[in-house]
């Protein structure tokens, strides 16, 4: 089993739709822009804010910290917090 | 069939009975924007009320993960195709917003009690085959291949939501306007919607009829069960209280805290009274940040939903009609109050019947939207049924620096 892939006629089969995402960039800018608002919102810091997307504990954040890079989320944090050191 | 008033849709509509007022209603608001499918929630309900023979593929409490996963499979896409099939290109809004009898805009479609002629069948619906309720995670969760040392689950690079689903227990339930033995019934003094388990026979026509496929069969028994709403509860039976209406437990097992529950007033006309100092009316009537889970279906559900900010509007105006737009511009940009009352949720088992709220200090200046937004550290005050405080939150999330002893275990 452990080796074995899927095959076509497999009833268990991924078989969703799937819709379009005009921009994979748009799309994680987004979602990242959802977890930095959110955390804002509750009054996390910058600096404790950024430290989510660093930790491969927190799986969807860290996900696109890896895709864009850090200076990409430094970017979005800045765009809600202002030019901060504490970036 | 009789005419009642929707004020989902913003106009009256048939319905096999005449009115669906109730004393008060059993309501809920869900932030779909903080839910993390942990799933506690189903098993809160799996580990109370469903944990025996028979009930193996009942799960009262769900949460899918959107757009792939429905329970049972398919049940929206379904719903709808049978909508659309019944009024072709007519299931659209005006989407001009009117007053608290009309927040939407106003639905010009066909309803599920508008899409039969009302004598053969009293709701348009559709029974799912067996299959279709044994993977509740079907299609989400699910392992896409086996490479050596594991399987590998599917990544949703695109975008996607969990959808915690309960019984709305309606105000026009579909399940109690299908049922040819009247065994369901909505009480006056919650408006949970209930099966008597005695006059039940088993005809399954309340679950072809629930157009979110809240009624289930079980085949132990023959009768159909579901949500119960935890009545118990809701009376404030259980001795933790003092009598205090309580939450059900998937509201107070919620880990992510996205779940407000409580009861409000209903008026006759089955709009709800005007008590903005209650959160559940604040949030859905004067802020109107929650909205209804496919409210062209008619039956008008009382969980609300604040929809998801990064998903598609097509997709959600279709899940959430008209107010989509509003809803998530005013949770993205919230009013000093409503940034206070978001943290009632889960804040205490009891219910909420009103909020008050201290003015703090100013803690921030973020910029959302490409505007400058104030963050207060207020307080917010819960008071339960009796008029006594059973919780107190600030704005700014407290937090507490762990001490040099790891484990306390």
């Amino acid at each position: 089993m452990a080796d074995k892939g899927f095959e076509h006629d497999d009833p268990m089969e991924l078989v969703g739709h799937t819709y379009p995402v005009e921009s994979q960039v748009e799309h994680d800018r987004a979602a990242a822009l959802t977890f930095i608002e959110e955390y804002a919102l509750m009054g996390w810091p910058a600096g404790r804010i950024k430290g989510l997307f660093e930790s491969d504990e927190y799986t969807a954040c860290f996900d696109i910290h890896n895709r864009r890079g850090s200076a990409f989320i430094d970017d979005l944090i800045a765009s809600v917090f202002g030019v901060s050191t504490d970036v | 069939m009789s005419e009642v008033y929707n004020w989902h849709l913003g106009r009256p509509m048939n319905y096999r009975f005449e009115s669906g007022a109730t004393q008060r209603q059993f309501a809920a608001v869900f932030n779909i924007n903080r839910c993390i499918a942990c799933q506690t929630c189903t098993m809160a309900c799996k580990s109370t009320w469903t944990h025996s023979p028979g009930q193996e593929l009942m799960w009262w409490n769900n949460v899918e993960t959107k757009p792939y996963g429905s329970y049972p499979n398919g049940w929206d896409v379904k719903a709808l195709g049978l909508l659309e099939d019944a009024n072709p290109g007519g299931q659209v809004w005006d989407g001009a917003p009117g007053d608290a009898r009309a927040p939407y805009g106003r639905f010009d479609g066909v309803t599920v009690f508008e899409a039969t002629d009302g004598f053969t069948d009293h709701v348009a619906g559709y029974l799912p085959a067996d299959e279709e309720w044994k993977a509740p995670n079907r299609f989400e969760d699910h392992a896409t291949r086996f490479p050596a040392g594991g399987a590998a689950l599917p990544e949703h690079l695109g975008w996607f939501f969990y959808l915690a689903r309960i019984c709305n227990h309606c105000s026009y339930p579909a399940c109690l306007a299908s049922c040819p033995r009247n065994a369901i019934y909505k009480r006056p003094e919650d408006g949970i919607v209930l099966v008597d388990q005695a006059r039940c026979r088993g005809y399954r026509k309340c679950v072809e009829a629930c157009p979110y496929k809240k009624a289930m069969y079980r085949p132990t028994t023959r009768t159909t069960e579901k949500c119960v709403g935890c009545y118990p509860r809701v009376e404030g039976r259980d001795p933790l209280t003092d009598g205090s209406p309580m939450e059900p437990r998937c509201m107070s097992a919620c880990v992510g805290k996205i779940r407000l529950n409580g009861l409000v007033e209903v008026e006759e006309d089955g709009t709800w009274a005007d008590h903005p100092d209650h959160p559940l009316n604040f949030l859905v009537q004067k802020e109107q940040v929650a909205l209804p889970l496919y409210p062209q279906f008619g039956t008008q559900p009382n969980v609300y939903y604040i929809p998801p900010r990064w998903v598609p509007r097509d997709y959600l105006r279709q899940m959430f009609g008209p107010g989509v737009d509003h809803a998530i511009e005013r949770y993205e940009r919230p009013s000093r109050e409503l940034l206070a009352v978001l943290q009632l949720f889960r804040v205490t088992q009891e219910m909420i019947f009103r909020f008050d709220i201290e003015e703090g200090p100013k803690v921030s200046e973020i910029t959302v939207g490409g505007r400058s937004l104030e963050v207060f550290n207020d307080t917010v005050v819960g008071f339960d049924e009796s008029g006594r405080e059973v919780a107190r939150v600030q704005v700014e999330e407290p937090t507490f620096e762990r001490t040099d002893k790891l484990n306390s275990i």
